[in-house]
């Protein structure tokens, strides 16, 4: 079997990479590749999915019928075991082979688990895919206490949802507050506050260094143990430290790899016309100036869009992304973007306003008068058009002085910046 | 010459289909026949700074046009209302209205994390879908002029500009006393 474009990983990266091909390609053959049933759903919404039970179609990101509208062979339920870059084929695990003139690899991430004693345990869960949740949801009918292990995204995501079930969730957290990277300490606290007032219990600057088992059934989770020697009792622990790249299909002879695959501004790996995009791949950092890890739905999406325009024959750069977070988590809006810890003294300059009567915070971080990050909680109206000025490394001149304000908008820009962008099409 | 027409052909099928296909699915293209559709869908909101005495029934009547009754007094007065999907800015003696530019590149679309951020490949216009959205606010994160209103009565949707697909002209637009807002194919 021999297709013009084949991808592994039908998720966001997949998809984008889909929708730019057909824009440009209508009749070229694309296969996707991919171990999961329904790729097509919506990764972010699997705590939805948890939380308020939402059923399978309520979280899908394109329709059923998605495949055969774009004219894809769909390949579900089918893992790919390795990449011949020099026959040009994947080889599938039961044994096919299919080739490729165009290669895109999408295969996201997977958990990072921890060494923790006895996390073989039943009971032990990660919260990365679909899989995960179903088996997860399985289990929580006689679940009283959980124990969520990491307070990034996905652990405040799904101790919301675990909540909802109305669940004694315990959040442990290893740095010295949630959301750390993504928040500073006052932004970080505000959504604490929203959190704990919910019902969750947080526990910042301690490791859990232990999962025990229940009394009468080692086998089964019975509680943790803390770095200091806590101990509490739960019925599950819910590993969400991170995520790392899904590289083992690579072989990193034959297309460089630096824990993450290495790509170009095309998106394009060190092989021959193989891509690669999203949690697998790195991303061009427009604020950093350089190429990192950026597991981020919207920049898996684009990535790989320009991929598949790339692939299709286009000649497409990435202008980049960069750490850019939205958060609705326990009814608290929550925006960031770019550097929002700088180092001190190094040059940055910031600027903060907190009002804690009306929960909000606003904070900006410039460097050489060109805003390279920021922080909103409460008000988030208008976020975009900042994001916009750093894209495009607006200096900020005269409207510094109404970037705190809640109503900072296009209005507060120069006469020509402000009728361009008006006049956008 | 011959290749090169049957290529033109060939490609010509392709898109008819799926072109009808999607325009099943549009509730608006279904109201409006085909040839309005297309004059109509060349054209764009324009503010006009100049003109703009920051009057704001622009939003009044954007307001009273997604409401249920679609009648100013009852919808304002009686009803549970969106927030006005177009937003008057002002600064000192300037003031526009902005809402949202159905832009060629749309970042909400691109960013959206559940789905209901769509571009009609007819119409090309923005499409926010209620019922898949999920209120994450990533549009909000990434539109460019800040038209993707988060609306905090439903706390969960967002709410943007449909450019009033089923009325003739935008509300803004046909109740604006001043001409500060204009629909044509063209910038002013
Ligand atoms: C609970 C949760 C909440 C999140 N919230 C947010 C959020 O609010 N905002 C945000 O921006 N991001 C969020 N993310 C991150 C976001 O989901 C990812 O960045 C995004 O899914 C990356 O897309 P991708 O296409 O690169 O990879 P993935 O979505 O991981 O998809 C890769 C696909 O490839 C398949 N695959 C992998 N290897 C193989 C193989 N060998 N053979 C066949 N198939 C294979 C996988 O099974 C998977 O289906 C969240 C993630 C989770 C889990």
């Amino acid at each position: 079997m021999n297709f013009k474009y084949v991808i592994i990983g039908g998720s966001a990266g997949g998809i984008g990479a889909i929708e730019s091909i057909r824009d440009i390609d209508k009749a070229g053959s694309i296969a996707v590749i991919s171990d999961e049933t329904i790729p097509q759903y919506s990764k972010p919404m699997i705590s939805e999915y948890i939380g308020e039970g939402a059923k399978l179609e309520e979280i899908i990101f394109r329709p059923l019928r998605f495949w055969e509208e774009h004219s894809v062979n769909i390949f579900s339920d089918k893992k790919v075991a390795k990449v011949d870059v020099s026959a040009k084929t994947v080889m599938l695990e039961n044994g096919e082979s299919i080739g490729f003139e165009k290669l895109l690899i999408a295969t996201g991430g997977k958990p990072i688990i921890p060494k923790i004693d006895g996390a073989e345990r039943k009971g032990v869960f990660t919260f990365v895919n679909l899989a995960d949740a179903k088996l997860l949801l399985g289990r929580l009918q006689n679940v009283k206490e959980a124990v969520v292990v990491g307070g990034g995204l996905i652990g405040v995501s799904l101790a919301e949802a675990l909540l909802k079930l109305r669940k004694k969730v315990t959040i442990v957290e290893l740095k010295d507050r949630i959301l750390n990277l993504i928040l500073d300490m006052e932004g970080a606290s505000m959504v604490a506050d929203a959190v704990e007032h919910a019902g969750v219990k947080i526990i910042t600057g301690r490791s859990v260094t232990r999962i025990a088992g229940r009394i009468l059934s080692e086998k089964q989770v019975g509680g943790v143990v803390l770095d200091d020697g806590t101990k509490m009792s739960c019925d599950i622990v819910v590993l969400t430290i991170g995520v790392t790249p899904r590289i083992e299909v690579i072989d990193p002879r034959q297309i460089k790899v630096n824990r993450v695959v290495v790509v170009d501004r095309f998106m394009a790996t060190s092989a021959q016309d193989i891509y690669a995009c999203g949690d697998v791949a790195e991303t061009f950092d427009f604020v950093n100036n350089d190429f990192r890890l950026l597991p981020l739905w919207p920049l898996a999406y684009v990535g790989g869009r320009i991929a598949g325009s790339n692939m299709a024959g286009d000649k497409v750069g990435y202008p980049g992304g960069t750490q850019m977070c939205s958060l609705n988590y326990f009814g608290i809006p929550v925006i960031s973007i770019g550097v929002v810890n700088p180092p001190k003294e190094s040059g940055y300059e910031v600027l903060a306003k907190l009002n804690p009567e009306s929960r909000t915070y606003r904070k900006i971080i410039l460097q050489n008068d060109v805003i390279v990050g920021m922080i909103l909680v409460g008000g988030i109206v208008n976020a975009g058009v900042i994001l916009d000025l750093m894209k495009n490394r607006i200096p900020i001149g005269e409207f510094k002085e109404n970037l705190l304000s809640e109503e900072f908008g296009l209005i507060h820009l120069a006469e020509p910046l402000r009728l361009e962008m008006l006049r956008r099409n | 010459m011959y290749r090169k027409k049957s290529i033109i052909i060939i490609i010509m099928i392709y898109i008819v289909p799926t072109q009808l296909c999607t325009r099943k699915a549009s509730s608006i293209a279904l109201r409006i026949d085909k040839q309005r559709l297309e004059i109509r869908f060349l054209k764009k909101i324009y503010a006009v700074e100049d003109h703009c005495i920051g009057c704001r029934l622009c939003e009044v009547h954007c307001v009273t046009q997604h409401s249920k009754s679609r009648e100013l007094v009852r919808a304002h007065r009686k009803e549970v209302i969106t927030p006005s999907r177009v937003r008057v800015s002002e600064h000192g003696p300037i003031s526009f209205a902005v809402q949202c530019r159905h832009c060629s590149e749309p970042a909400c679309v691109y960013s959206c994390l559940s789905g209901a951020m769509s571009k009609d490949p007819i119409s090309g216009l923005v499409i926010h879908d209620r019922e898949r959205c999920i209120g994450c606010w990533t549009c909000v994160m990434v539109c460019p002029v800040g038209a993707v209103i988060p609306d905090i009565t439903t706390s969960k949707v967002v709410a943007k500009c449909d450019l009033c697909a089923d009325i003739e002209m935008p509300a803004c637009v046909q109740n604006c006393p001043n001409r500060a807002l204009l629909f044509q194919e063209v910038p002013p």
